[in-house]
């Protein structure tokens, strides 16, 4: 009976001594975020085998649910691409005609520089495994180019950055992760702020200037400050404002354009450096 | 020590599946913690201090996993661990409800200590009541099953390796 105390008490000894280990990694990781990045390398090294396969066979059964099983209802959803198909096409018209009239103009202006980024296209593979941080995995890693701190875009806007590359595979932090940050304008009224992470499919805008005219439906875009995303990119829409009363700012809510639960392909920005038009050379 | 490096073999494959299937067929929902309810299972199961340092290295992986900071789930397993471990004698293990109940106690303490752990490095908030209670709920009911899976798998282990034959803490 006295060994089973002494056991039980050195078991709260040592469990007592990881702890304070665990303390020591924490306050550490914080201040090196290099640590963290190796860590999340290492598993995603180990993971990413694992992953590529169960993805393959998850989305052959997908597969085979969207083309036999989903078919349902396949006829409605059908005329809904269709209409929506025509309303971009109409939009596209539209955006061609105001790229030209920009080229001439950046021609008037002699602006030799273009925003032409280079990039590398990647899949998900993978979501994080805990409830509290926001972020995949890609099944393109360093060897691909890729690095900590890269942004990445999906079809409908701002997806998230970089934060560990391992050789074949990479760790993308959400836009809607807590720690997560973009500096960001309203297309029309300009007014600047930083959206920040808010948890699963939701994001706040702070340190908002001029936060009155901002308004319910406004599209936020990337103002391309923070040298990591490029300029222009959609990030969201306010989806609403919450007033909290004289003297405290706002409380704007921001619905990512991306649907982050849904997405598959993916494309890394490599490089945001300017690209020299060879038309405006001359 | 090959049973503890087994367990670790299983830990990662409860990462793997909780980033991949998991999520992957259930985009919306709460995910239950795996490697969490292995830690509640290495409390009652391997009182010892290697026991300890695999529940350490456990929560470590989850926080590796997550690639933001090391060492917060790393804390709070180990205090789960620590805290069942002292009182496991006085626990029925073979009773499914008294091990469920065990889990979602644990479940919650662990997301606490974690997200208090987190909130002093990262000052950003993993206080949302509703996750915690959903996946303490879910890690609960998941138990029983993985405490037989993971049962059956060891002692297999021990028969084939020969080894110390598998044993109980307390029944």
């Amino acid at each position: 009976m006295p060994r089973a105390i002494d056991n039980r008490f050195r078991i709260a000894g040592a469990s007592l001594a990881l702890f304070c280990l665990a303390l020591f990694l924490t306050a550490y990781s914080a201040k090196n975020k290099q640590a963290a990045g190796i860590g999340a390398a290492i598993v995603q090294q180990l993971l990413h085998p694992f992953q590529t396969v169960s993805f393959k066979i998850y989305g052959g059964f997908a597969s085979v649910w969207d083309s036999y099983i989903g078919l349902v209802g396949a006829a409605e959803e059908n005329l809904t691409l269709r209409q929506r198909v025509e309303a971009l096409e109409n939009q596209n018209a539209h955006l061609m005609e105001v790229a030209q009239e920009n080229e001439r103009l950046r021609g008037l202006l002699k602006m030799g520089e273009d925003s032409k980024l280079s990039s590398v296209a990647a899949r998900v593979i993978g979501y994080d495994a805990s409830n509290w941080i926001q972020a995949v995995s890609i099944d393109r890693g360093s060897q691909h180019g890729i690095k900590e701190g890269m942004a990445v875009l999906g079809s409908s806007g701002v997806v998230g950055q970089v934060i560990a590359a391992a050789p074949l595979s990479a760790k993308v932090l959400l836009l809607t992760d807590h720690s997560s940050g973009i500096d960001a304008i309203i297309q029309g009224t300009r007014a600047r702020g930083i959206v920040e992470g808010a948890g699963p499919n939701e994001c706040v805008w702070r340190f908002v200037t001029e936060a009155d005219e901002v308004k319910v439906g406004d599209r936020l875009v990337t103002s391309g400050a923070d040298g990591v995303y490029p300029r222009g990119m959609l990030v969201g829409v306010v989806s609403s404002i919450d007033e909290r009363g004289k003297g405290v700012a706002p409380m704007i809510k921001v619905e990512p354009a991306e649907d982050l639960d849904r997405m598959e392909n993916l494309l890394v920005v490599t490089s945001l450096a300017p690209v020299v038009v060879e038309a405006r050379k001359k | 020590m090959r049973r503890l490096l087994l367990i670790m073999f299983l830990g990662l494959m409860g990462l793997l599946i909780q980033s991949t299937l998991i999520r992957g067929l259930f985009p919306h929902i709460v995910v239950p913690n795996l490697l969490m309810v292995m830690c509640v299972f290495l409390a009652f199961y391997e009182t010892s201090v290697a026991g300890a340092c695999t529940a350490f290295v456990l929560g470590l992986l989850l926080d590796m996993c997550g690639g933001i900071v090391l060492g917060p789930w790393a804390g709070s397993f180990v205090l789960v661990f620590g805290a069942v471990a002292f009182v496991s004698q006085r626990i029925f293990v073979e009773s499914p409800v008294a091990i469920m109940v065990t889990t979602f106690v644990c479940s919650i303490v662990a997301n606490i200590v974690y997200s208090s752990l987190a909130y002093q490095v990262s000052r950003s908030e993993f206080s949302s009541p509703e996750i915690i209670a959903l996946e303490a709920v879910l890690n609960a009911l998941l138990c029983p099953l993985l405490f037989a899976l993971l049962r059956k798998l060891l002692k297999r282990r021990d028969r084939q390796g020969g080894g110390k034959r598998y044993h109980f803490a307390r029944t």
